[in-house]
């Protein structure tokens, strides 16, 4: 039962930086319809960030998280405004295959300043301390309790303030939303500063987990990630949250209690089963084509 | 009187369709005008061009200003309200929600508490659904709400794109004398309406289109006249 315990608190923590990167994939779908396939590769760049403040800047754990989060969130307005804004009016798929060359781009530019794996060392005291027999370590409460904060800070920010109302709204019907005097663009660049912004923070709680970063870690936590947003249903931000904490349980679960490299066998055939039976996520609606 | 909105020469093309061809009319303020023409005429066009949805060539005076580069954003904050065809409510969003998105150019600077009460006065069933999801209201209901959203902006021009489409008979009436009650406060309108009967009697001028040209104008009262406006829009 302990270990059964001890596996669930792995599992949130996993599914915290899942469900981090999966908002960013959640929400510029939810305003743009459209996926962003570079996001995988924000969530490396806040990772190397990460090594950046840790090992070459020597801050301090809070001024690295800072520091990660305001790089990413710089470097998804700046993707935005140069290379998908040209193409709003364009075939969706040309924004698509951009965001996979932009997501190239990233990895190799990162190659090329970092050829060979980093290690990053602990940035936060390292000790475990026991819950009733369970062993909780810094990086874990760190990396629940931040992504837990950071998603309520998100969810304030979407229900409560004018700007989120108007992302929905964008999200609602996009069409319509300059006659309400909103300016588009600049909602849009605001969604992508928040969604890079977590998916830096996410890099942060990834590599202080697993402290050995090459630049291709975001494209298979990417896919997960983005994975997590399409079984809670895409576009819904509760939905990311949800699929990222069930995707996480199942990925660790399996890895507890069958041969772990049944671990991602696993992770995608739900996602297919899932998928036969509810197209649109666990959350999601059915959306009524416009016209 | 001094026009509000001068248009001329605006040509609107979707690809290599001109949906609009040079069309040339005004609206002076505190006028009802009413565009008439058949469905593909173009007036839906010509409505998305002047709040700015679609781009269009030719110029676009509002008050004396060029708008026809200002994005569609800054229009509505110089006074240009564009009630869409189809009403277009937020279904998702709560009618509080919808008229505050409605109310957006002014809230950074204030009042839009004074707004809301003028809105929820005029339409006092909005008050009752406040809180309610925009897709919950009846047919009736969504339209008062997009007429509301539009109100929030405090226009001085209010475009309406068939305001009574899909409604009953006696919501017509009713949408018919709100339309008249926004223009006793002082609005100027331009309405695109297949009730040609309808609008007619409200409107001060008309303009017909066909094939995104004008081809007649003049008063209500000599549109309603003509043997043309009369056999091709009010059924004779």
């Amino acid at each position: 039962m302990i270990y059964f315990f001890q596996q669930a608190l792995n599992a949130a923590q996993l599914g915290s930086v899942y469900a981090l990167i999966a908002l960013g994939y959640t929400m510029v779908y939810g305003v743009l319809s459209m996926i962003n396939f570079a996001h995988g590769d924000f969530f490396m760049v806040g990772a190397f960030l990460c090594f950046v403040g840790v090992v070459v800047l020597q801050l301090s754990f809070i001024p690295v998280l800072l520091l990660a989060m305001a790089g990413v969130t710089m470097l998804g307005v700046a993707t935005e405004r140069v290379a998908y804004r040209p193409l709003r009016n364009a075939p969706k798929a040309s924004a698509i295959i951009t965001s996979l060359g932009v997501g190239i781009f990233l990895e190799h530019f990162t190659l090329g300043l970092s050829p060979y794996p980093k290690y990053i060392p602990p940035v936060l005291p390292s000790f475990s301390f026991n819950a009733g027999g369970v062993s909780v370590s810094t990086f874990q409460l760190a990396t629940i309790s931040i992504s837990f904060i950071l998603m309520l800070a998100l969810y304030l920010v979407v229900n409560k303030t004018r700007v989120g109302l108007a992302m929905r709204a964008i999200s609602a019907d996009r069409g319509i939303v300059p006659l309400m005097g909103v300016p588009v663009d600049k909602i849009i660049a605001l969604t992508f500063a928040l969604g890079s912004g977590l998916g830096g923070a996410a890099g942060v709680m990834y590599a202080m987990a697993y402290p050995v970063i090459d630049p291709y870690i975001g494209i298979i936590i990417g896919w997960k990630a983005f994975i997590s947003a399409v079984i809670g249903g895409i576009g819904n931000i509760r939905g990311a949250v949800l699929g990222a904490y069930i995707l996480g349980t199942v990925e660790i679960m399996t890895a507890a209690f069958l041969p772990s490299t049944y671990r991602d066998l696993v992770a995608f055939s739900l996602l297919l089963i899932l998928l036969i039976f509810r197209p649109h996520g666990l959350l999601g609606r059915a959306e009524s084509q416009k016209v | 009187m001094t026009p509000i909105l001068e248009v001329s020469g605006m040509t609107v093309n979707y690809g290599v369709i001109a949906a609009v061809r040079s069309v040339s009319f005004e609206v002076r303020s505190g006028e009802v005008v009413v565009l008439l023409g058949a469905n593909g005429a173009g007036k839906s066009s010509i409505l998305k061009a002047v709040s700015g949805l679609i781009a269009s060539s030719g110029t676009v005076n509002f008050e004396g200003a060029d708008i026809g580069m200002v994005p569609a954003h800054e229009r509505v904050g110089r006074g240009v309200a564009h009630v869409p065809e189809g009403r277009r409510i937020f279904c998702n969003l709560s009618v509080k929600e919808n008229l505050l998105l409605g109310g957006w150019v002014h809230a950074s600077k204030g009042g839009v508490e004074k707004d809301l009460d003028r809105v929820l006065t005029f339409f006092p069933r909005l008050k009752e659904r406040f809180n309610q999801a925009g897709g919950t209201l009846s047919g009736g209901e969504q339209q008062m709400l997009a007429f509301g959203r539009a109100l929030m902006s405090r226009p001085k021009l209010l475009l309406l794109d068939e305001p009574s489409m899909g409604l009953s008979p006696k919501l017509v009436d009713y949408v018919f004398s709100m339309l008249s009650d926004f223009h006793k406060s002082g609005m100027t309108l331009l309405i695109v309406e297949q009730n040609a009967a309808m609008a007619l009697t409200l409107a001060s001028r008309a303009y017909v289109l066909e094939a995104g040209e004008i081809k007649l104008s003049g008063s209500a009262a000599e549109l309603h006249d003509n043997p043309l406006v009369r056999r091709a829009y009010l059924g004779e």
